[in-house]
């Protein structure tokens, strides 16, 4: 059964393709630190904020960042785990 | 820019070397002849030379380091090990240019002062040449067949036989510019028109195969691989990937016409040269924006 942080990752696949496993762990572990797999649905709005600003750095594209951190926000909002599909590996 | 990388220091050696054996030796006559040049005018030459070279390879050498430094930060990821392939590749037609350069200047010299030696100095030259990219290109292709397995994707079977259509017709005129110049072959490359034709007709065709499916094998990641922003930095990278074979491939295939070159004037010859190699340079930089745009995604 997919966890939270799965559903992150999934999210960020759309964004950041085989970076997003690296990228999201990383947000977890030097921010909030912790493991990837505790992430708890309280933790979501505080990781959130840290990506936003990880990925002012990353690019200037607003109109990408914005929808990336609109799909993180239904996630944060959606009571359910794993509503955002199978996740994609190579 | 922080030069930090130890292969800079490498090329400062390469630069200083090359440098040297061009300033050191005595001018020479056969050139000075042919182009009118006096001893102050080949100097003047030989420093037309100097400068374009150092630009070219310096950003041959910060295109390698930066995806060196972007492979390195993801060493651990399955994309990692292909990439390090790719720079190593790059590595190999980086330190090549140089490489041929000093190694070129050191059997003219030798060829100078030992006139028998001089056949034996444009095999060896022409061998040197060929086998450079040959090694690069491998690289460069197991790199790029590494990125297709892992996106489980090959280029459609309609590029591949481009490819090989190309290959073969680049060939077929590479052999049939041989045959119809062979008296003036022995003069260009001391071979008989079939040693020309079997010992670098065939590697350099072999080579050209190589990098133009590695191009396409590249292309065709950059359109499979995830990401809208991932995929950004790809694209720069491949195009640079691209942009580096191609005109590799065509100044291999322009140096291979030599023959037909040389009835062209001096100024020409250097303009066309240039303007390839500057081209070159540029494809080495946008690889290095590629990187490093690749780069600050895994360091945020």
């Amino acid at each position: 059964m997919a966890n939270l942080y799965d559903d992150v990752v999934t999210i960020t696949y759309d964004y950041l393709g085989p970076a997003a496993d690296r990228f999201v762990v990383r947000q977890i572990r030097n921010h909030l630190q912790k493991d990837p797999n505790e992430l708890q649905r309280k933790d979501l709005r505080q990781l959130i904020d840290w990506i936003q600003l990880a990925m002012r750095l990353i690019s200037d594209d607003s109109e990408t960042i914005d929808n990336y951190m609109a799909d993180l926000e239904a996630l944060a909002q959606s009571k359910e785990p794993g509503i955002h599909g199978k996740k994609i590996t190579y | 820019m922080k030069v930090k990388s130890k292969i800079f220091y490498w090329y400062a050696a390469f630069l200083i070397t090359f440098i040297l054996l061009l300033l050191l030796p005595a001018p020479d006559r056969a050139t000075m002849v042919r182009y009118h040049l006096s001893a102050l005018g080949f100097r003047v030459l030989d420093f037309t030379f100097i400068i374009p070279e150092a630009l070219i390879w310096f950003a041959a050498f910060y295109g390698y380091e930066k995806l060196h430094s972007y492979s390195q930060l993801i060493r651990t990821g399955k994309e990692g090990r292909q990439i390090a392939k790719l720079a190593r590749g790059l590595l190999i037609l980086a330190v090549g240019l140089p490489l041929e350069a000093i190694f070129s200047g050191i059997l003219s010299i030798i060829a100078t002062h030992v006139p028998s030696f001089k056949n034996a100095s444009v095999i060896t030259n022409n061998y040197v040449a060929a086998l450079l990219p040959l090694l690069a290109f491998i690289w460069i292709g197991r790199g790029a067949r590494g990125l297709g397995d892992l996106v489980k994707t090959r280029p459609q079977l309609w590029k591949v036989n481009a490819t090989t259509f190309t290959v073969i017709l680049l060939g077929i005129i590479f052999c049939c510019l041989i045959v119809l110049d062979h008296s003036q072959l022995r003069t260009t490359y001391h071979l008989s028109p079939e040693a020309v034709m079997i010992t670098l007709g065939v590697p350099y065709m072999y080579v050209w195969f190589l990098g133009l499916l590695a191009s396409i094998e590249l292309q065709t990641y950059s359109q499979k691989v995830t990401g809208v922003l991932y995929r950004r930095g790809w694209n720069l990278l491949i195009l640079g990937f691209v942009s580096i074979i191609l005109l590799s491939i065509l100044i291999q295939y322009l140096s291979t016409l030599s023959t037909w070159l040389t009835s062209l004037s001096l100024g020409w010859i250097l303009l066309m040269l240039y303007v390839l190699l500057f081209l070159l340079a540029g494809a080495f930089i946008i690889v290095a924006l590629g990187a490093t745009r690749l780069s600050k995604i895994e360091e945020a």
